[in-house]
């Protein structure tokens, strides 16, 4: 079921574009990035959905009226629930509209994860795995992939940009730059702090900041660690992602409508 | 106090879809799939069977069915091994890891092994069987390059690597002074054995090549990952001289006798083709796909499918002589081995690693297991 659905669809969408590029060096780092692309064009609802219940959520917390209400009942957790609930009915907010988008993305995310890192097959077994997924439209001259990026990058192997001026017993740096790494620490940074909107109360606050600090950490390792194919979706990911958040934001400011106050 | 269900809870429900995708991320990556990148590499001499599976290289002796020895005497995860080993004809054994690094090793009379030389100029994965030819030891790599080292020394002998377009995951072919290679960059190349320089090279096959191709007469034979069996002749330095259609993928290479090319292919149909016209003399589906090169006896051939099942065929019908029984648990996706009278077959995913086939019934016995 998961590869009819999800896996295969996807793999061999990722050959097909392989494919319009040439299928040649560069070809499948163009692929990744415009299936990302594809990608997050098909979740945009789900994204602008849960994005913008996000920033409907947290104008609630900021707004006088909430404050006000939370003062009123603060003794009485029931009646402060039932008029939380009357609040959300009256500007017309679902509860869940910002957690159901993202359970739905979560299976397309791990998919492309999954697509990507198939699709770079550079073992027997891998190759053995990739075989079973691919449609028969699928020419198989496409197998192996030429996994050549930008002159100097494999995308099956972890990225690191040679720099002969740096001594090569440096930990870290000295095998190599990860510059591509280091972009996804920063791209994952931007893009929570855009998606992640400012709540009113101190633990909100110290969640998102801990997850503006600590998952770009966590993603860049991840990046560091494996194949470069993978840091290469993130990147064009999180670039999308900050596109798509500061767009929506500045359509949220601009919106005169249901604001609370 | 809050109790809306606000960025907060989103927020901890986003770090926790995003902990697990990365955990799944983890799962999919190269790092955890080292210990599984490919199936056991088995080969034999008169005595032993030598197998080369995950952390190490072990020796089995036939005549005791016990390990003689095994290489690292400490396995673990720094090196992983599923390049069938070459023996040399004194005894040396030439292993290639995935670790990029070759070993050669020499077993000593009490029962251990000691390392020769090693060499470590290939930077991509060793996938296919080194191959010895006199003194010379043949090494392809998945960094596209095919290295030749003093067997005595390990040192290079050629100026450069003879490099191709993709990974070498297949045993070069030597026939006197030329080397025959097949490339997963679709091609054929005919090098010569002293300077490492191309003599000639195919056209693009249209499809990946994984094995070792066969020389009968002036023809190579080839599969490809373009569901074909193709015949170049060497003669006309790499022409096509015919090709057959398949219905998979061919990983295997072809097995000859009496004129006749026997090989399978991933959608699991066992062939017999002319090797003259390349036209078919007998098909058969069997119960799963192969992948391995079948076996020769004296007037059968043994297939082996990745479902577990080792099926014997007289050469000359494609109705099965018997299949084995019963079958086995794991997946058969190495090429079985004959050492003297007894073929062998390496299993994966299954307790039993190596089994014993007898070729007049086709029962099992278990030769070799991992210790707990």
């Amino acid at each position: 079921m998961w590869n009819t659905l999800i896996l295969d669809p996807m793999i061999n969408a990722l050959l097909w574009i392989y494919q319009l590029f040439g299928a040649g060096p560069n070809a499948f780092g163009f692929a990744i990035i415009v299936f990302t692309a594809l990608i997050r064009v098909i979740t945009l609802p789900l994204t602008y959905k849960q994005t913008k219940s996000s920033m409907m959520m947290a104008e609630i917390q900021q707004s006088k009226k909430w404050k006000k209400i939370q003062e009123k009942y603060k003794d009485n957790k029931q009646k402060l629930q039932e008029e939380q609930m009357k609040l959300y009915q009256e500007l017309g907010i679902n509860p869940l509209g910002g957690c159901l988008p993202l359970l739905i993305q979560f299976p397309i995310i791990i998919g492309l994860y999954q697509a990507i890192i198939r699709t770079m097959a550079s073992a027997p077994l891998q190759l053995l795995d990739l075989s079973s997924h691919i449609y028969p439209i699928i020419p198989s001259s496409l197998i192996p992939l030429n996994n050549q990026f930008l002159g100097y990058m494999n995308l099956g192997q972890p990225e690191r940009l040679p720099l002969p001026f740096i001594p090569s017993n440096i930990p870290v740096i000295g095998e190599g730059l990860p510059l591509l790494a280091i972009l996804v620490v920063i791209t994952s940074y931007l893009q929570t702090k855009l998606t992640t909107p400012t709540t009113g109360d101190q633990q909100g606050a110290a969640m998102g900041q801990m997850m503006s600090l600590y998952m770009p950490l966590f993603i860049g390792y991840l990046a560091y660690s494996f194949a470069s194919g993978l840091a290469l979706y993130f990147v064009a990911s999180n670039l999308l992602g900050i596109i798509q958040g500061v767009v929506m934001r500045r359509m949220r400011q601009s919106a005169d409508g249901k604001q609370v106050t | 106090m809050s109790t809306l269900p606000h960025p907060t809870r989103r927020s901890a429900l986003l770090l926790g879809l995003l902990l697990i995708s990365s955990l799944l991320i983890a799962g999919c990556g190269s790092g955890s799939m080292l210990s599984a990148a490919s199936w056991p590499g088995l080969s034999t001499d008169e005595t032993n069977a030598y197998l080369a599976y995950g952390p190490a290289i072990y020796a089995i002796d036939m005549s005791t069915n016990r390990e003689s020895w095994h290489y690292p005497e400490e396995p673990g995860r720094t090196a992983t091994f599923f390049a069938p080993p070459a023996v040399s004809e004194d005894g040396l054994i030439v292993v290639g890891g995935y670790d990029s690094v070759v070993y050669t090793l020499k077993p000593s009379p009490n029962g251990g092994v000691s390392e020769v030389w090693t060499f470590d100029g290939a930077s991509g994965n060793i996938i296919g069987a080194p191959v010895v030819a006199g003194d010379i030891v043949l090494v392809p790599s998945a960094d596209h390059s095919l290295y030749a080292l003093d067997l005595s020394t390990g040192d290079p002998i050629w100026t450069q690597p003879f490099n191709t377009d993709e990974a070498l995951w297949s045993a070069p072919l030597v026939e006197g002074d030329v080397i025959y290679l097949a490339s997963l960059d679709h091609r054929v190349y005919a090098i010569d054995l002293e300077t490492g320089m191309e003599l000639w090279s195919t056209e693009a096959l249209n499809g990946a090549i994984t094995d070792t191709p066969t020389l009968v007469g002036n023809l190579l034979l080839v599969g490809t990952f373009n569901s074909q069996l193709v015949a170049v002749d060497i003669e006309r330095r790499g022409e096509i001289a015919w090709t057959f259609e398949t219905d998979g993928w061919v990983w295997g290479n072809p097995m000859v006798a009496e004129g006749l090319a026997y090989f399978g292919d991933y959608a699991g149909v066992a062939y017999a083709v002319d090797v003259t016209d390349g036209q078919e003399v007998w098909r058969k589906t069997l119960d799963g796909p192969i992948t391995a090169t079948p076996a020769l006896g004296p007037g059968e051939v043994f297939f082996v499918t990745e479902a577990g099942t080792v099926y014997a065929f007289e050469t000359s019908s494609s109705e099965p002589l018997w299949t084995s029984n019963p079958n086995l648990t794991g997946r058969l996706l190495s090429d079985p081995a004959f050492t003297g009278d007894t073929l062998l077959v390496a299993t994966m995913e299954s307790e039993c690693v190596i089994s014993a086939v007898d070729t007049g019934t086709g029962a099992l016995r278990c030769l070799f297991r991992f210790e707990e």
